[in-house]
C-alpha cells in the first residue's frame, strides 16, 4: 500500500510512517500542510490518503477542506481523515461525497496500532472506517428513534460497528462471539430497520448510515 | 478624659488645618489678583485678535486651579479633590478656543478664585483670632505672675484700680477658659477646614455621579479585557496542550502499540506484560488530557463555534437532546461562545446526573445583540435546591462575568427550564 501522508506535527508524521512501515506499507509523501496534497496526489498516485483536519497556516479544517477537494477532483481517492475532536459537520460532509474508501478517525486510535492499520487498509480497498464517537453522535442524534429502540442492546452494539464500517468477521472478533451469531444479529436488525439486506459492506455501511440520517 | 480633650495636639492634623486656612488668605490674594487681571486684561483686548486667545487661555488656566487646590488639599487635609475627566480637544485652534471659552471647569475654577479672597479673608481673620485668644487667655496667670498691675484707669468717670487680688482673680479666670478654649480649638479648627474642603469640592469638582460614571466604565473597560483574556490564555493552553503534550502521549502510545505487537514475537511474559500495561496506561492519559483541554476550552469551539462544540455536547449527552439553533456556522465572540457553551454543558451534566429526565431540548437564538440559549428537560425538577444547585451557582457567576443573565425554572416535580441571556454584539 502507498500512502500519502499531510500532517504538520513532525512527531506523528513520522511515527505513522514508521507504523505503516512495519506493516509493510510505504509512505511516498509526508507533508506539513494542505496546499500540496492534491499535487502529490497526482504525482505519486497512492492507494491511500491520510489527512489530519488542523493545520497550518489558520489551524482549522484546511486538511478535511483538502479531503473533499481531493474527493471531487479525484472521486475515488480512498482518503483516512485524523481528527482532534469529533465534528458531525466534518463527517457528514466526507460521508456525502459517497462512503467509498472514506475514513473519519480520531487522532488518538492511532494508539490501537493493529486497528488503525486495518482501519486504513479498510479505507484503501473501498471499506469505511467511522470512528466510535462519529457512530455514536450519529446513533445519539438520528431522528428516527423508535425503530432504533425496539434493537436489543446487542443489536445495537452490531449496528454501531457495522457503522464504523467493519465487516461480519471483524464484529465476530471485536464482540468474541461466532459469525453465524454476527449473521443473525445483522439480519435481526436489518428486518427492525426495514433495511434491504446487502452482502456487499460499503453498501451495507451506506444503508445504516443514511437510516441515522448522514450520508 | 483630660488626655482625651488634648490629644488633638499630638496629631498634625489641627497644625496642618490651621496652615491650610492661614494659606487660604495668600492664595484667594492670588488667584483673585491674577485671574482679574487676566479676564481685565482679556476683555479689554477682546476687541483685538490678542483679546480671545488670551480669555481662552484664562478659562483654560481656571482648570489649573482646580488640580493647584487638589495639591494642596491632599498635602495639608489628606482629602482627594476628585480630578476633572481629561479635555478631549478638538482640532484647530479656533474649534480650541471656543471650546476653552465655554469650558465649565475653568470658569468655575475663576468663580472659585474670586469667592477665595473674601473666604480668605475669613479664614485668616478667625484663625488668627481663636489662635491668639486662646494662648493669651491660657497664658493670663503667667502675665500675673511676671507684670506689675497696671496703672488706675477711667472707665465711664469712675476710677478703677485693680490691685493684685483682683488681677489674681481675674487671671485665674482667664487661665480656665483659656484651658477650655484649647480643648475646643481643634475642633473648630477642623470644622472651619471641613466646611472649606466643601466650598472646594463644591466648585472644584465634578458632581459625584460623574465620577460614578467614570468609574462604571473604567471598570466595564477592564472587566471586559480581564475576561477577554482569561479566555484567550485558555486557548493558548488548549492550543499548547495540544500542540506540545497532546501529541507526543498520542505518538508514545503508538510506539508502545507497535513495541506491544512486536514483543508477541518475544518469549518473555514479564517484558510482555510491561509493554502492554504502559499501552494501556498511555491511551488513559491520552483520554484523561482530552477531556481536561475539552473542560478548559474545547478545540471544536475554537475552530467551529457554539454551533458545532454544543452538537457535540449534546451527542456525548447521555440523555437524547434535541438541539435547534438559529446560529448556522456564525461566530460570536469568544467570552460570548464560551460562557454559552459552559453554562449547555454543566446544565446537560445536571440533566443526566439528577433530572431523571428522558429527553431534553436546548435551543440558541441571536435576537438583538443577545444571545439566547434555553436547557430544558422533562425530568423532576427541583434543580433549585437540589444536588445540582452547587453547578448553578457556578453557572450564575460565570453568566454575571459577562453581564448576563440566567433564569432557572424547576419546580419540584419537574420540568426544568434554564434561559440564559449574553449579551454578544460584535
Amino acid at each position: 500500500m502507498r500512502v500519502v501522508i499531510a500532517e504538520d506535527s513532525v512527531l506523528l508524521r513520522e511515527g505513522l510512517a514508521r507504523l505503516l512501515g512495519e506493516y509493510g506499507h510505504h509512505v511516498v509523501a509526508g507533508l506539513g500542510d494542505a496546499t500540496g496534497v492534491l499535487a502529490a496526489v497526482a504525482e505519486a498516485e497512492p492507494d491511500l490518503v491520510i489527512v489530519d483536519v488542523r493545520m497550518p497556516p489558520t489551524h482549522t479544517d484546511e486538511g478535511l477542506r483538502a479531503a473533499v477537494e481531493l474527493r471531487a477532483r479525484r472521486p475515488g481517492t480512498p482518503v483516512l481523515v485524523l481528527s482532534q475532536y469529533v465534528e458531525e459537520r466534518y463527517a457528514t460532509e466526507l460521508l456525502e461525497m459517497g462512503t467509498v474508501g472514506v475514513g473519519y478517525l480520531l487522532k488518538e486510535r492511532v494508539a490501537d496500532v493493529r486497528d488503525f492499520v486495518e482501519a486504513a487498509q479498510r479505507v484503501a480497498s473501498g471499506g469505511t472506517a467511522l470512528d466510535p464517537e462519529v457512530v455514536s453522535q450519529l446513533l445519539v442524534r438520528s431522528r428516527r428513534r423508535a425503530p432504533l429502540e425496539s434493537l436489543t442492546p446487542r443489536e445495537r452494539e452490531v449496528l454501531a460497528l457495522m457503522a464504523e464500517g467493519l465487516s461480519n468477521v471483524a464484529i465476530a472478533d471485536r464482540l468474541v462471539v461466532s459469525g453465524g451469531a454476527v449473521e443473525k444479529h445483522i439480519s435481526n436488525i436489518f428486518s427492525k430497520l426495514d433495511l434491504a439486506p446487502s452482502e456487499a459492506e460499503h453498501r451495507r455501511v451506506l444503508a445504516v448510515l443514511r437510516f441515522l440520517g448522514s450520508g | 478624659m483630660i488626655r482625651r480633650w488634648y490629644a488633638p495636639y499630638g496629631h498634625a492634623d489641627v497644625w496642618r488645618q490651621s496652615l491650610f486656612l492661614l494659606s487660604d488668605l495668600v492664595v484667594g490674594v492670588g488667584l483673585f489678583t491674577a485671574f482679574v487681571t487676566l479676564l481685565s486684561t482679556g476683555l479689554g483686548l477682546a476687541i483685538t485678535v490678542v483679546g480671545i486667545p488670551l480669555l481662552a487661555v484664562t478659562v483654560w488656566g481656571g482648570r489649573l486651579v482646580s488640580q493647584f487646590e487638589g495639591v494642596r488639599m491632599r498635602a495639608l487635609l489628606g482629602r482627594r479633590l476628585v480630578a476633572w475627566p481629561a479635555v478631549q480637544w478638538e482640532e484647530g485652534w479656533w474649534a480650541r478656543t471656543r471650546q476653552a471659552l465655554g469650558d465649565g471647569p475653568g470658569w468655575r475654577g475663576i468663580a472659585y478664585s474670586m469667592v477665595m479672597l473674601p473666604w480668605g479673608i475669613l479664614t485668616f481673620a478667625v484663625t488668627v483670632t481663636l489662635w491668639s485668644v486662646t494662648l493669651g487667655l491660657v497664658s493670663a496667670p503667667l502675665w500675673w505672675v511676671w507684670s506689675d498691675a497696671p496703672p488706675p484707669f477711667d472707665v465711664g468717670g469712675h476710677r478703677v484700680t485693680l490691685d493684685q487680688g483682683t488681677l489674681l482673680w481675674l487671671s485665674l479666670v482667664a487661665g480656665v477658659l483659656g484651658v477650655l478654649l484649647l480643648a475646643a480649638l481643634p475642633r473648630l479648627i477642623a470644622g472651619l477646614a471641613n466646611l472649606d474642603a466643601r466650598l472646594a469640592a463644591a466648585l472644584l469638582a465634578p458632581d459625584p455621579t460623574l465620577e460614578l460614571q467614570q468609574r462604571v466604565s473604567v471598570l466595564t473597560e477592564s472587566r471586559d479585557a480581564s475576561v477577554a483574556s482569561a479566555a484567550g490564555e485558555l486557548r493558548r493552553i488548549e492550543r499548547d496542550l495540544h500542540d506540545g503534550a497532546q501529541q507526543r502521549l498520542v505518538s508514545v502510545a503508538m510506539n508502545l502499540g507497535m513495541a506491544k505487537e512486536r514483543m508477541k514475537e518475544v518469549d518473555d511474559p514479564k517484558a510482555r506484560e510491561l509493554v502492554a500495561s504502559a499501552h494501556e496506561e498511555a491511551k488513559q492519559a491520552i483520554v484523561e488530557l482530552r477531556d481536561l483541554v475539552r473542560g478548559i476550552h474545547p478545540a471544536v469551539l475554537t475552530d467551529r463555534g457554539l454551533d458545532a462544540a454544543v452538537s457535540a455536547l449534546a451527542a456525548r449527552c447521555p440523555v437524547p437532546v434535541e438541539l435547534a439553533s438559529d446560529l448556522g456556522g456564525r461566530r460570536l465572540p469568544p467570552a460570548c461562545e464560551a460562557t454559552a457553551y459552559f453554562v449547555i454543558a454543566e446544565a446537560l451534566t445536571n440533566v443526566a446526573k439528577h433530572s431523571r429526565a428522558r429527553r431534553a431540548r436546548v435551543r440558541l437564538t441571536v435576537d438583538d445583540g443577545v444571545l439566547v440559549v434555553e436547557v430544558a428537560d422533562d425530568g423532576i425538577g427541583g434543580a433549585v435546591e437540589g444536588p445540582a444547585s452547587g453547578g448553578l451557582r457556578g453557572l450564575h457567576d460565570r453568566v454575571r462575568g459577562v453581564e448576563g443573565r440566567l433564569r432557572i425554572a424547576s419546580p419540584e416535580g419537574g420540568p426544568t427550564a434554564i434561559v440564559v441571556e449574553v449579551p454578544c454584539a460584535s
